[in-house]
Parts: C-alpha cells; sequence; structure tokens
C-alpha cells in the first residue's frame, strides 16, 4: 500500500519540469513594463528647493567664518593690559611659600577712562577669584599682596553685539528658507523685508546690481566704438 | 520572440547581463524560464489570462529584484518562489479565499493506487478541480515542498489550519477520481 508521500513525490517529479506555451506578445508587454520610468519619489520643485537650501546654508557658513576669527583677535586684546600690569610693575610680587598664594580679584567698574589700573598693596585674610598670576620667590617675607584690578570690561560689551549678530543671521537664514517655502507655494515674496536690517545681504544685493549696470554699460560702449 | 538572441556562456553571466539591464539577456533569460512559469502559476490561478498577467508580474518583480539574488541557492528556485507569492497575491487580491469544511470519508493514510498511474495532465486536472484554497496548499506543501510553518506564514494561517487543510485536499483528490472518471 503507498502512503501519500509516495503518490506526492511522484507527482511533484512530473510537474516541476513541466513546461507551458508562452503567448506571443508576452516579451513584448514586460519589455514596455521594464522601459517605463519610474515614477519620481518627489517632484522636481522639491528637489530645486533643496538646491536652493544646500546653496544658501553653505553661504551662511562661509560667512560665519571670518566674524569667528575677529573675535578670538579682540579676546586676544582683552589680554594684553594684564600682561602689561605685571610688566610695568618695577616690584615683583613676592610670596614666602605655597600656602600663602594670594589671589587677585578683578572687578570690573563702570570707569572707562581707566581702563588699566593700579596695583593696591593690602592684606584682606580672605580674597576670592584667582586669575593673576602671583610670582613666588625664595626670599623670606611674610608680607601678603593681593592685587586688585580694575579693569573696564569693554570687552565682554564687544562680544554681545557679535553673538546678536550671528543670531541676526540664523533668524534670518529661517526667514529667506520661509521665504522660498512661500515662492515655491506661489505666493509673493518680499525681498525688501527680508533685507532690511541685515547689511550684508543688502551689501549683496547691490554688489550685483552695480555689475550688472557695468556689464551693461560696458556692452554698450563696446556696441558704440564697433 | 523568434529573434535570435546572444547565448550566454553560463547562467552566472547570464545573471550579470541582466543586472545591467542588458535587454537582449532579459529576454533570454525569460525564453528560458517562462514555461516553466507559466505552468508554476497555471496551478494556482487556473484562469488563463490571470495566470498570464501574473506571469508577467512576476518576470517584472524578477528583473527589478535581480540585485538581491545572493547566488547562495538555485537560480531557478529563487525564480519559482517570486512566481507562486505573485500567484499567492493574486488569489488574494482576488478575494478567493480559503475553503469552508467539506465531509471527506475517504481513507486518508491510504490513497488510491490509481493516483500513482495518473499522467501530468490528469494530474493537473486533479489539482485544477480543487477549490482555490485547498488548491493552494496542496500545491505549496506537496509540490513546492514548504513546511506546514512556512505555509502559516505566507498565507498568515495557523499551522493547524494548513494540516488540516491539507488532509482535506488529499481526501478531495481521491473523491475527484470516482467525479471525473480518471
Amino acid at each position: 500500500m503507498k502512503n501519500w508521500n509516495s503518490v506526492e513525490e511522484k507527482w511533484r517529479e512530473q510537474l516541476l519540469n513541466k513546461s507551458e506555451d508562452i503567448p506571443e506578445g508576452m516579451w513584448s508587454r514586460i519589455e514596455e513594463r521594464l522601459e517605463e520610468k519610474p515614477t519620481r519619489r518627489f517632484p522636481i520643485y522639491w528637489a530645486a528647493a533643496a538646491m536652493l537650501l544646500l546653496a544658501l546654508g553653505l553661504s551662511w557658513n562661509w560667512n560665519a567664518t571670518p566674524e569667528e576669527t575677529t573675535q578670538v583677535a579682540k579676546t586676544e586684546k582683552m589680554v594684553a593690559p594684564l600682561e602689561k600690569v605685571e610688566t610695568t610693575d618695577s616690584k615683583p610680587l613676592n610670596v614666602l611659600n605655597k600656602a600663602t598664594f594670594q589671589k587677585a580679584s578683578l572687578q570690573p567698574t563702570l570707569d572707562v577712562a581707566t581702563p588699566v589700573a593700579s596695583v593696591i598693596e593690602e592684606a584682606p585674610k580672605e580674597e576670592t577669584i584667582a586669575s593673576v598670576p602671583v610670582i613666588e620667590k625664595q626670599e623670606e617675607s611674610q608680607e601678603i599682596l593681593t592685587v586688585r584690578l580694575d579693569i573696564n570690561p569693554v570687552v565682554e560689551e564687544e562680544i554681545k553685539p557679535a553673538f546678536t549678530q550671528q543670531k541676526r543671521r540664523k533668524s534670518l537664514f529661517g526667514k529667506i528658507v520661509g521665504e522660498i517655502r512661500q515662492a515655491l507655494d506661489g505666493e509673493p515674496v518680499n525681498w525688501q523685508k527680508l533685507k532690511e536690517g541685515n547689511a550684508a545681504f543688502e551689501n549683496s544685493i547691490h554688489t550685483v546690481a552695480n555689475t550688472y549696470v557695468k556689464t551693461e554699460e560696458n556692452v554698450k560702449r563696446t556696441l558704440q566704438i564697433q | 520572440m523568434n529573434k535570435r538572441l546572444p547565448s550566454f556562456p553560463s547562467e552566472t553571466e547570464l545573471i550579470a547581463a541582466c543586472r545591467n539591464n542588458n535587454r537582449q539577456a532579459q529576454q533570454a533569460l525569460f525564453q528560458k524560464m517562462a514555461g516553466k512559469m507559466l505552468s508554476v502559476v497555471k496551478r494556482y490561478i487556473t484562469n488563463t489570462s490571470e495566470a498570464e498577467d501574473t506571469l508577467m508580474e512576476g518576470f517584472v518583480k524578477v528583473f527589478s529584484k535581480l540585485d538581491q539574488y545572493q547566488g547562495g541557492g538555485s537560480f531557478e528556485g529563487w525564480i519559482r518562489k517570486i512566481m507562486v507569492n505573485e500567484a499567492l497575491m493574486s488569489i488574494r487580491k482576488n478575494k478567493d479565499r480559503y475553503p469552508m469544511d467539506i465531509d471527506v470519508a475517504f481513507d486518508l493514510a491510504h490513497p488510491d493506487e490509481t493516483l500513482m498511474q495518473l499522467g501530468i495532465q490528469e494530474i493537473e486536472q486533479l489539482i485544477a478541480a480543487l477549490p482555490s484554497g485547498y488548491r493552494t496548499i496542496f500545491n505549496l506543501y506537496a509540490i513546492e515542498g514548504y513546511s506546514h510553518a512556512e505555509i502559516a506564514l505566507l498565507l498568515d494561517i495557523s499551522e493547524g489550519t494548513s494540516k488540516s487543510q491539507l488532509s482535506r485536499a488529499r481526501a478531495l483528490l481521491q473523491n475527484q477520481l470516482i467525479t471525473l472518471q480518471l
């Protein structure tokens, strides 16, 4: 007596190698399907918008770099008066040992006329905030010195505008993106409003416009000469 | 179809050319496999035009997914799997769902001896006469060699359902021997 597995095995052998006649024209139909261009994943204007955003992003980064370097230069200027205080003082500041290492306080005042102030000798017991290095010597003197420097915090004020400008740049970038989106939606864009309060953007527009006018004039002159 | 196609010395070269969208290579592959694959599809879908449409969709898929073939198993087996999947999708699309219970009173452990003597056309006729759901499970298990676990995954049914449907399909095949007077 046979079981189902042997029946099915025999059927499988017969069926697996069976081949049918293919109707004519089937390959042409498949070829047509293969020739069909795949549907775009996203419309062309999205690609254009992406390119524009990329270009804007790159130019924004490019502009931001020189600003950072000027900021570093300004910071260096801030350090210079401190060094001057140490070198101009004819008497070096003496400290007995590490235990009596003195701390100096930087107390910014609003006195603009005296950006760097004098060295004052005092003997406070617990002063805080160390920022000025004091020269240590072997000399055995119990004298305790405190260096008090009055510095006009000009630098802090200078940093602030740089920061806000950068922030403004970012917001401008956001605005530009917003306007581009509007333009893509078919709404009118107010470029005038966009350039307000942003000199770099305005200057760029003027440069482009001037170049265009000059080129036009040159072309006219050349044509007249000929 | 009668246009003479370049011959490819090996299957690997034929596949590589197909991957490069070489139309002649694709046509050569189609000519080589289409007959067998139409036979596979027709075992699942009895309607000829539906089966041909399914075959066409299957080949479009073969050419578009050719990069996924790693070369591990038989290439024909890979194409066959695509065709079977395409046929199952077509069955689902047409909502030709799985069968209702049919009372069967045959000794399933001992199939009729006549079943062993059947020719290929009679076998096809018997299988084609099964209700779509039984036919699908019988084809997947008995002819393609899928396990009940694989069938359960493919058809989103339980393994138990797959087993019981196979038993009923076998019983029906015996029953049809008499009905179809084979």
